[in-house]
């Protein structure tokens, strides 16, 4: 046991012990540790097992840049995956276990796969598996590799909270330089919200001896206080992870153990980008073993938890900054010995725990190696702003470059990493000025990559990508740093290429003899620290996601033992009685017959078009013609895509000279309206035509049946309902109760209908007029009904391809001289085609079961099979006392022709016949 | 064939009962005429008597007012019975949405929290319209009278939707 935990120091509370347990095993730690910190204070050096060789894992760093020690953690019966042990706050009673290890970190079984790595190198899966099938293979690797594993259970209340801000400026980081800022910022009367990731403000100022005469602690609770006196607002726990499309920044704040993260979309006007700067960890043979870590790792975890990583250290540091942590170390009481390793390969010798440190034939012994090879900004999420990323030769690393206005870059993450540099950069930024020139220069100058070398060189701690992998991908020319990342897996998973990304940039460049602009660099996306997929998901749940509308009579159709399920986007009756659902429909599809039924039509479309150049734009917008309806008369009608192919069916109704409306089918009211918006805007004056969707101002019943006419004659409408003064495809107006009524005379079933349409207010008054004459009936019974006739429903009877002509509606194509939507589209030799589907009818020997939706009809040909079309829809017809379907078949079978169908794994046989299999001549449609 | 009774808790029809929180009430209004009108806006507020049309945030007040849309729409709250159809001397078209937008009242101290967590919604950045997506629907969102109440239209059949998401 090497590290130890400080008698005092830190920000932890050491009068309060907690207790949590780590792959098995009891430990302790206090308030404001994390579970590495606690652990590494308890002595424990490894943590996890990397993802491919499983080797052993300590801590690298001290918070988000840690790409080891991810655990498992069960706390109060919760357990969550994948969480980084350097950001976990810790809690009495946690349960945690390194991911990908078993039985434990310490002892990891599949930490013999390492002797194998000589044949496991970057790719090796992409060459090895490819012989008999990948397939063969794939679940056994991906069982083996990924990280922590999900329990199953379902965590109740696990919903992110999501909101949307606004501030004048956004401040991310709260460490020396982004306080700093929003102080100034605040104090000049801007709307500041900054946003700090840790528990606590101040970033790595407490790595600090004093800050302007202070103590860090109290210079950070000063300015904190400051922020707030002057109207800023301090987010703490609170990561901003991604920058999207116009400003705006997304911010996961943390709400504790087992709590979904809030959601704040924050919209800033400004922004300044705090977020300081991590080590470049410094490539050398066997780095990564437990105990080589971060230099300012060593530091944070000092400086934050009072924890010392080590009793015997080596460091190798490669800028001119280190100094001031290799100090605060000593000072803590570290035996501490700095080593220059020049152009010679270090080399890590280690048992089970970190023994030595031999560079050019000297044994250095140490229990912990601590690095840097140089500062490396934090710029993921300038880069995700579209911010460019520019090399500096002193620095030795990437530096904001030119990038969107309302974004800048201060403190560690600008370049600016002396203290009283950033705090002058970041007071006049805030402000709006311009930065001042840095009085104290930095340089780094990191050691070449050692290429070539027999000892593994660790560029991906996470992934296990050495050096040799680096070099691999050269070999195989996979050169560019897109390829070489999904080649390598460089820098994917939690790590972001937060630690890998230069190191393994500077190895592509030294292996191609080319500088690191030249190699270039890979896109930062978001989100730049693991969040879960609730923090998207939010509201929208269960009745939230993709909410039905819903009916203004659903009480009614409960109160009648409705079956509600969805459709079209509504929730609508699909039977009624409660009964068997089968038993129901057929009564109610006979009931309709005999009598007559009440269907709930109100989602049909109601969408109103006026103007003075009403006439045309329907005309134009609709295949067949409607500049010769009359007013007061219905006419049925296509709606086509440019490409000719049917979009949606309904009939228009034209109310006078300069109104219609259309009533679309049901679930495509909102499709037929865009559709309506976006061609009236297109080469019409907009003044002279407006479309309104009317939809659900309106309830719609349809009384349909024999009986019909004379059931709706008991209901006081004012209006003739005989069949010469109110023929079949007329509308009329009338007057129910105090509310106005309009009554079509159209048909889905066949028979004698009438569409009564009133106010949604009124609905109940008219069920209730209609329902003591006529019982309900539902969607289903309605399918069957039109399919007896051989009425179509848009999107099932017909597909992507399906054109007027193909469904019995030609006349148009050939007939109609005005130009409309989808003309071309008819006239294309794809539109006429031998081989296009029909819409036809089936019909199936006697004693033969309903066809199955979707079988093929199929054909032979060489041994093979074809298909030559598809049964759509399929019931059976209580009327008919059969089966009946249609379908989309090869035009070429003619009628009458015998077919065979084929349907998961069995063979049908049914005979072609026409669609309407119901009263074909119609006579029940126009009866008196 | 589903029968998804259970999955969907039943509509409240029109029946809602207030929901009132320690700093939010949520009410339904009900108007007795709104009017949907289309045309040049000067005349759309000519035909309805109103100067001006609410967007956002300046508030609406009193029992009638006009909410701005689009450019050229505006949905008339209360204001005078119109003929629905094409007027011809205007210019405009008028449909009646009487029963075809929910309102709901919202109040409180919360209330514009519990909008935005719905819409991104800023007193500060103005807007000609009250048109907004709140959470997955089309609503209609301004200020009422005073600076904590407002009030949200939304399409009738997506009341119950509305009206549980801003509960909970």
């Amino acid at each position: 046991m090497t590290a130890r935990r400080l008698a005092s120091g830190g920000l932890i509370d050491r009068t309060k012990v907690l207790r949590f347990r780590f792959d098995g095993r009891d430990y302790t730690g206090h308030p404001g540790d994390t579970l590495a910190s606690a652990l590494l204070a308890s002595g424990v050096r490894i943590m996890g097992r990397s993802f491919k060789y499983h080797r052993p894992r300590g801590v690298w760093g001290a918070w988000f840049d840690d790409p080891g020690a991810i655990f498992n953690v069960a706390l109060n019966g919760i357990e969550l995956p994948n969480c980084p042990a350097t950001t976990t706050p810790l809690i009495d009673g946690m349960e945690a276990r390194a991911v990908n290890a078993w039985p434990s970190a310490e002892r990891d079984i599949k930490g013999a796969l390492d002797l194998f790595h000589r044949v496991l190198p970057a790719g090796f899966y992409y060459k090895t598996f490819m012989w008999p099938d990948w397939h063969l293979f794939e679940p056994s690797i991906r069982k083996m590799a990924g990280l922590g594993s999900v329990d199953g259970q379902t965590l109740e209340g696990f919903q992110t909270d999501q909101i949307h801000a606004h501030c004048d400026l956004l401040v991310v980081g709260g460490g020396l330089a982004g306080l700093a800022a929003a102080r100034a910022a605040a104090e000049a009367g801007q709307h500041v919200v900054m946003v700090e990731d840790h528990p606590e403000t101040g970033g790595s100022a407490y790595q600090l001896a004093q800050i302007e005469g202070q103590s860090p602690e109290r210079w950070v609770a000063d300015t904190v206080d400051a922020i707030n006196v002057a109207g800023g607002e301090v987010i703490t726990n609170a990561t901003a992870y991604g920058v999207y499309d116009h400003q705006l920044v997304a911010i996961a704040q943390d709400r504790g153990f087992g709590f979904a993260p809030r959601l704040i979309r924050m919209r800033a006007t400004k922004c300044l980008l705090a977020s300081g700067a991590l080590d470049r960890p410094l490539t050398f043979a066997n780095n990564d073993r437990p105990g080589v870590m971060s230099l300012s790792g060593a530091v944070e975890f000092l400086s934050r938890y009072g924890v010392l990583v080590g009793d015997q250290v080596v460091v190798m540091a490669s800028h001119c900054l280190a100094h001031s942590q290799i100090e605060s170390l000593e000072a803590a009481g570290v035996r501490l010995r700095v080593i220059d390793p020049g152009t010679d390969l270090p080399r890590a010798l280690s048992g089970k725990y970190l023994s030595a440190l031999e560079i050019r034939g000297d044994l250095h012994p140490c229990d912990t190696i601590l690095t840097s090879a140089g500062l490396t900004p934090v710029l993921h999420l300038w880069s995700h702003a579209g911010g460019k990323l520019i090399w500096d030769e002193t620095f030795a690393t990437f530096l904001p470059g030119t990038g969107p206005d309302w974004i800048e870059v201060i403190g560690a993450a600008a370049g600016t990493f002396d203290a009283d540099d950033a705090l002058a950069e970041a007071r006049a930024k805030a402000c709006g000025g311009p930065a001042p020139s840095r009085r104290y220069s930095y340089s780094a100058t990191p050691p070449e990559a050692h290429l070539g070398s027999r000892h593994r060189q660790w560029i991906d701690l996470q992934h296990d990508v050495t050096l040799d992998d680096i070099e691999l991908a050269a070999r195989e020319n996979y050169v560019s740093v897109e390829h070489l990342k999904r080649y390598t897996t460089l820098g994917m998973a939690s790590d972001q290429g937060k630690t890998s990304n230069i190191a393994g940039l500077s190895a592509m460049a030294a292996l191609q003899g080319k500088s690191i602009p030249e190699v270039g660099t890979t896109t930062f996306r978001p989100p730049f620290v693991p969040i879960p997929l609730e923090l998207y998901h939010g509201a929208h749940r269960t009745q939230q996601n993709r909410p039905l509308k819903r009916l203004p009579l659903e009480p009614q159709h409960r109160a009648a033992n409705a079956a509600l399920g969805e459709y079209g986007g509504w929730l609508r009756p699909g039977w009624y009685g409660g009964g068997d659902p089968q038993v129901e429909v057929q009564r109610e599809a006979l009931q309709a017959r005999e009598t007559a039924g009440i269907f709930d039509a109100s989602p049909l479309g109601k969408i109103e078009v006026m103007g003075p150049d009403a006439e045309a734009f329907v005309n134009f917008v609709y295949y067949n013609a409607f500049n010769t309806l009359k007013p007061g008369h219905i006419r049925y009608g296509f709606m086509l895509t440019e490409q000719g192919v049917v979009y949606d069916d309904g009939v228009i109704t034209r109310i006078d000279e300069n109104r219609f409306i259309i009533s679309c089918s049901s679930s495509h009211v909102d499709g037929v309206y865009a559709h309506l918006e976006a061609w009236r805007q297109d080469g019409n004056d907009p003044d002279r035509i407006f479309v309104h969707d009317t939809t659900q101002n309106w309830a719609t019943l349809a009384l349909t049946g024999p009986k019909a006419r004379a059931i709706l004659s008991k209901v006081d409408l004012g209006i003739d309902l005989s069949n010469n003064a109110f023929p079949h495809m007329q509308m009329r107006t009338g007057t129910f109760e105090r509310y106005p009524v309009r009554v079509a005379r159209v048909s889905f079933t066949g028979d004698t209908s009438f569409e009564i349409s009133v106010r949604a207010d009124a609905a109940v008054t008219l069920w209730d007029a209609l329902s003591c004459h006529a019982n309900p009936i539902g969607t289903e019974a309605i399918s069957i009904l039109r399919a007896e006739k051989g009425y179509l429903i848009i999107g099932k009877d017909t597909d992507g391809e399906s054109m007027p002509h193909d469904l019995g509606f030609g006349a148009s194509r050939t007939k109609k001289s005005a130009a409309f939507v989808g003309d071309r589209g008819l006239h294309t030799e794809k539109a006429n085609g031998p081989n296009r589907k029909r819409l036809v009818g089936f019909e199936v020997s006697d004693g033969a079961a309903p066809l199955p939706t979707g079988a093929h009809v199929v054909t032979h040909s060489d041994g093979k099979q074809i298909t030559r079309g598809f049964v759509s829809s399929s019931y059976q017809s209580p009327n008919l006392n059969r089966p009946i379907a249609l379908g989309l078949v090869d035009q070429r079978i003619p009628e009458g022709t015998q077919v065979e169908l084929f349907h998961l794994g069995k063979y049908l046989t049914a005979t072609l016949c026409a669609a309407c299999v119901f009263d074909p001549e119609g006579e029940r449609l126009h009866a008196e | 064939m589903r029968n998804d009774n259970a999955k969907w808790a039943p509509a409240q029809g029109m029946s809602f009962d207030p929901h009132v929180t320690k700093n939010a009430t949520l009410k339904r209004v009900q108007p007795e005429r709104q009017t949907l009108l289309s045309g040049p806006f000067a005349r759309l507020l000519e035909m309805i008597n109103v100067s001006d049309a609410t967007g956002w945030p300046a508030p609406a007040s009193g029992s009638s007012y006009a909410l701005r849309l689009r450019r050229d729409r505006i949905l008339s709250v209360n204001g005078p019975p119109i003929e629905e159809g094409w007027h011809e001397a205007s210019g405009c078209a008028v449909s009646d949405m009487t029963d075809g937008y929910a309102v709901i009242s919202l109040s409180g101290p919360d209330a514009l929290t519990v909008l935005q967590r719905g819409t991104e919604i800023n007193p500060a950045e103005p807007s000609a319209s009250a048109a907004r997506l709140f959470g997955s629907y089309g609503v209609i969102l301004y200020a009422y009278g005073s600076d904590q109440t407002y009030r949200i239209h939304v399409p009738r059949a997506h009341l119950d939707g509305l009206w549980d998401l801003l509960r909970t």
